[in-house]
């Protein structure tokens, strides 16, 4: 499912942020990446939704070589995954409705069709009462799962998850990886989360990749945070 | 492509966005309002200096007892000099019923020297070019037999249509440039409007949505805040100039400098502001919007 073959990626201003990574991820994996602050974490989420390209290697996402893409591509491409961003970017003057039926006007989806999707995910994330609310009103777990709703609105192959719960509290974080947890069994999408949070690493064990200085330190399959 | 849904979200934008749409409109507004005030005083200034143009006349008066056949042999001549455009004879009645004319209801206490009592001359009425040299026709004209006494206003007309002239020039220039001061006001303005959503144009492209599908709705937000700041110079023009021309009568100062008719010069300066709110709202937001859209990853 998702292919980085000896990826290398140094910055225009020289700094250089990942070494020679190589990585294979299997359609219907849940899989933590973790790192201190610079390890790379945030550059290899950068690959993957084609906001970088890579300087030497090949990332590729359901067959796509995404270094390659053509920029007219790139938004055909970024429809084919979902990413959750630790700071929601919700668009506020929107409803919870509009902002997760964005996500499918932009595929051109017909509207009774994507309408009804809305629906489901927003029941799948349990804020089906909160559809008519605009994003201030919500509290940051409710954003997040507006955010996870329009994410896998589309039904993405992928799922990628930036410090989800970055900025929530222990228990709405469980909530958070429960949810996800969910997504990945009913929906069958592949999961890659970024996070800081060893406690929730050693909590809901995964396979858990850890990342140091832009090299791959770890690849635990069965999950658990090494020190 | 939906464009039924890019127009609905142009809308909403406007609508959920109030407080950015009414300071952008307000910039149309005002620019529009300068616009329309200066193109309805250009459009006047050029009707008047046509009407000025127009009522050049060299008035050439003949001596008594000059022979007919003399009178038709320099009317001949007078109408082959350059710059000339057309000779009318005008006996001594004529004269006296463009006299009595000349002074209105008051006129009529000079119907008393109509007849043998006339002490008017018969005269030539010589209609000039717009460029002709008047004083050098003047003295042209004098040279012929039986005139008696060549009239056509003075340096000061043609004085007065060079003035006009130059008026409407100025008022042309200033349209221009207020013209383009509008589009560099209100483009800036949508411009800020824009900058300040650059995160929803961000978020919109990490979901997937490509440049056109962003662009849509913004350009036809442009258009709704440029065709909202044009209404009020809009009334302004229809029912300020009529107001206007009713008050003073249809007139400046004088029957010379006739105002132009309220219809159809307000609609038609209405819809070059409608033209330049809907081009120029148009033109903001598609150069501020494709500045957040340049390709980059």
């Amino acid at each position: 499912m998702l292919k980085i073959k000896d990826v290398s990626k140094t910055y225009n201003n020289g700094v250089n942020a990942l070494y020679n990574i190589n990585l294979l991820i299997e359609q219907g994996e849940f899989v933590y990446i973790i790192g201190p602050t610079g390890s790379g974490k945030s550059t290899l989420i950068k690959l993957l939704d084609a906001e970088e390209k890579p300087t030497k290697g090949t990332v590729e996402v359901g067959g796509v070589n995404i270094g390659k893409l053509r920029p007219g591509r790139i938004p055909y491409y970024r429809r084919s995954i979902g990413v959750v961003f630790q700071d929601y970017r919700l668009l506020e003057r929107k409803t919870i409705f509009e902002n997760v039926h964005f996500a499918l006007e932009i595929t051109n989806m017909p509207t009774l069709k994507a309408r009804q999707r809305v629906r489901e995910v927003l029941s799948l994330v349990d804020l089906a009462d909160k559809a008519n609310d605009f994003p201030a009103n919500l509290s940051g777990g409710q954003q997040q799962r507006t955010v996870i709703a329009r994410a896998i609105a589309n039904r993405p192959k992928v799922l990628i998850c930036d410090e989800p719960t970055g900025n929530l509290d222990p228990a709405k974080s469980a909530d958070i990886i429960r949810l996800l947890e969910k997504i990945n069994k009913e929906e069958g999408t592949t999961i890659l989360m970024v996070t800081h949070d060893i406690g929730m690493v050693n909590s809901f064990r995964k396979r858990t990749i850890a990342l140091q200085d832009g090299h791959i330190m770890a690849d635990l399959r069965d999950g658990g945070y090494i020190e | 492509m939906k464009i039924g849904r890019h127009i609905k979200e142009g809308l909403i934008g406007v609508l959920r966005h109030s407080a950015m749409s009414i300071s952008a409109a307000t910039a149309v507004t005002i620019t529009l309002l300068l616009v329309s005030m200066f193109l309805l005083l250009t459009l006047n200034l050029q009707q008047i200096t046509r009407n000025v143009e127009e009522s050049i006349q060299i008035h050439v008066k003949i001596e008594n007892g000059t022979s007919a056949e003399t009178i038709s042999a320099t009317q001949a001549a007078i109408a082959k000099l350059a710059g000339v455009t057309k000779v009318t004879f005008s006996d001594k009645d004529a004269e006296l019923d463009r006299f009595i004319a000349a002074f209105g209801e008051d006129g009529k206490i000079f119907e008393m020297y109509r007849g043998e009592d006339n002490p008017l001359r018969d005269a030539y009425l010589v209609d000039v070019a717009k460029n002709a040299t008047l004083d050098v026709l003047a003295a042209q004209i004098r040279g012929y037999a039986g005139i008696e006494k060549v009239d056509y206003g003075g340096e000061n007309t043609i004085k007065l249509v060079t003035f006009m002239d130059s008026l409407q020039n100025g008022g042309l220039l200033l349209v221009s440039i207020l013209s383009l001061l509008a589009i560099f006001l209100i483009s800036n303005t949508i411009k800020i409007t824009i900058n300040a959503r650059s995160d929803e144009i961000h978020i919109m492209r990490t979901l997937g949505a490509t440049n056109h599908f962003i662009r849509f709705p913004f350009l036809i937000e442009g258009i709704l805040i440029g065709l909202l700041g044009s209404i009020l110079p809009i009334l302004i023009t229809i029912f300020g100039y009529h107001y206007l021309f009713n008050a003073m009568g249809g007139v400046l100062a004088s029957n010379l400098f006739l105002l132009r008719p309220v219809f159809p010069m307000v609609y038609q300066v209405s819809g070059i502001l409608t033209g330049i709110a809907v081009l120029v709202g148009l033109l903001g937001s598609f150069i501020s919007v494709t500045r957040h859209l340049r390709w980059k990853r």
